[in-house]
């Protein structure tokens, strides 16, 4: 396989330089987002594409019924696949787990699955005996950095989409059976999600080290006029904090970190990575600029949801046929 | 002969040129189906895999869900035998030619694997035309299904071409057979038979009717993939008006 391109020296300066003078290369501004556009696949429940910049990342939610485990018989299961295909960029191996890759499956696990994003004890159906499997297959299309933010989203946004099928149970003790409803006859019932988690991933760059490195350049005067928008500024302005690096910032940055946040101002996971130390109080203010991108893309998935719902609900049908109650 | 009912639900739909870390892309749509078709080439190639007189040909197979099994192993080795003969491989020795498949959405019934293989195919030489690949011609392919109808007086054999997911669970048990076939085509016309994979029972005659409506098909996809392209080229070169 080949190896990725590593930015060049020249390249390097520049980026830098650029973000010392508070402007990134794509003119955004240090906390902006870059474009996001969730849409919905017009037949099947559960199918979502995320397209953040130029990073594309499709998500599939698909359940079916099995077994629970021995220890939990009254825990559904939910399993998150998150394999990166050479599609994502030729560097990727097929069938090869590499670092990254290693690195972004962690972090969806503890954002998603592990922060209880999907309420597993809702998927028992008689216990010990049979439950649904609920899974999440996550596919890179392309890659420009971001992978774990699209593919939080995507995933999140999936299990809000997904609608399994009705059942009902006949029969009581041993001959329990279970009756499956077809999605053609009865209205599918949506997934038990209790929280909405996003991941946002910080990247850092150590400014004055650069600043240092290009030579006279007024490094510290340019930061003391720079726009006040920015939350993470403010005490001390040696460290840069970018959100949703794009592939270049991410090759290119000294250190990371991932905040995955919900609507409810809940942290559900903080995962810091690279070689450079971060004070706390960035890590408070990265907090808080989590929440905030958090909430603006939580209204963004409700309302690409209400959308999608108003194109299939025809006639009022899948409101006035389903057998659910209101909670 | 008898004669046959043809129906054909939907004309297929292409775009090329949507991913950027690649060196081609194409998405194909039939009926249900959605390909999504990735090119890299020709790039570096693992020292085992490299031959000395051509380039590596190496396909990936992607499920929609779960991990890879035989099925894609079998959509793997029948997409290369459609697709190999074409490309010249010979041009770039000691380099590999990436192509990576990802099922969006298969369109099949648990049984069949007739429409993702045909849908794999088409995206699969859509995305090498995408790349600039050389190529000695271009390829097409089609799937088509036999059923028997149980109409009021008697039962007829039924032919559908691309059919959908819902059409294939309606006739699910009066399926008789399911033909896969790839056309290599010249100038739009069809040259030779690239890839004829069928299963279930049938007779000659089916056979050969079954390659003589693929062959109108086949025509008549590769002008969807001459417009998508058009259409691609059309939209690189804007920079050259005004």
């Amino acid at each position: 396989m080949p190896r990725d391109l590593t930015p060049s020296t020249i390249e390097n300066t520049f980026v830098l330089k650029a973000l010392t003078e508070r402007i990134r290369l794509d003119s955004r501004s240090f906390n902006q987002l870059r474009d996001l556009d969730i849409s919905f696949s017009s037949t099947d429940y559960g199918v979502v594409d995320v397209k953040l910049g130029r990073t594309r990342v499709i998500a599939r939610i698909s359940a079916e019924i099995t077994q629970p485990y021995a220890d939990r018989p009254y825990d559904g299961l939910f399993i998150i696949s998150t394999e990166i295909s050479p599609m994502a960029a030729p560097t990727f191996e097929a069938g090869r787990k590499s670092e990254d890759e290693l690195v972004i499956s962690r972090i969806i696990e503890k954002s998603i699955r592990r922060s209880g994003a999907l309420d597993t004890e809702a998927l028992c159906i008689i216990s010990g005996e049979k439950c649904w499997a609920v899974r999440a297959d996550v596919h890179f299309l392309d890659h420009d950095g971001g992978l774990m933010d699209a593919a939080c989203i995507a995933v999140s946004a999936g299990l809000l989409h997904f609608r399994r099928p009705d059942i009902t149970i006949v029969g009581v003790g041993s001959r329990r059976e279970v009756i499956v409803h077809p999605i053609t006859e009865r209205v599918p019932v949506p997934l038990a999600v209790l929280h909405v988690p996003i991941c946002v991933t910080f990247s850092f760059f150590d400014v004055r080290k650069a600043s240092a490195a290009i030579a006279g350049l007024p490094g510290k005067d340019n930061m003391k006029e720079a726009d006040d928008d920015d939350v993470e500024e403010e005490n001390d302005s040696s460290t840069a904090v970018l959100v949703d690096a794009t592939l270049q910032e991410e090759l290119l940055r000294h250190g990371f970190m991932s905040v995955t946040a919900n609507t409810n101002r809940e942290i559900c996971q903080i995962q810091k990575g690279g070689d450079m130390p971060v004070e706390v109080g960035k890590l408070l203010s990265c907090s808080e600029a989590a929440i905030m991108v958090a909430e603006k893309v939580t209204k963004l998935i409700k309302k690409r949801l209400k959308e999608d719902e108003a194109r299939r609900n025809v006639g009022n049908l899948l409101v006035e046929a389903r057998a659910e109650n209101d909670r | 002969m008898t004669v046959l009912d043809i129906t054909r639900p939907s004309p297929a739909s292409a775009i090329t040129s949507f991913l950027y870390r690649v060196d081609g892309s194409a998405s194909w749509k039939v009926g249900t189906a959605h390909i999504i078709a990735s090119v890299s080439g020709p790039i570096e190639v693992n020292k085992r895999d490299e031959l000395p007189d051509v380039a590596t040909l190496e396909i990936v197979v992607r499920p929609d869900v779960g991990v890879t099994s035989t099925r894609e192993q079998f959509l793997q080795d029948r997409i290369r035998r459609a697709v190999a003969p074409v490309i010249a491989l010979e041009l770039h020795p000691r380099t590999l030619i990436q192509v990576v498949v990802q099922i969006v959405q298969s369109g099949d019934t648990k049984i069949l694997n007739t429409i993702s293989l045909s849908a794999c195919i088409n995206a699969t030489y859509m995305a090498l035309l995408d790349a600039g690949v050389p190529l000695r011609s271009t390829v097409s392919a089609t799937s088509i299904v036999y059923y028997t109808a149980a109409t009021s007086d008697a039962s007829k054999t039924k032919v559908l071409v691309d059919p959908t997911r819902a059409q294939l669970e309606q006739i699910e048990k009066d399926i008789s057979s399911a033909h896969t076939i790839a056309y290599e085509l010249k100038g739009g016309k069809i040259e030779r038979l690239l890839l004829s994979d069928s299963v279930g029972s049938f007779t000659e005659d089916q056979v050969f009717e079954c390659y003589d409506t693929a062959a109108n098909i086949c025509e008549e996809t590769n002008r969807t993939m001459r417009e998508a392209v058009t259409k691609c080229v059309q939209q690189k070169s804007r920079w050259r008006e005004a």
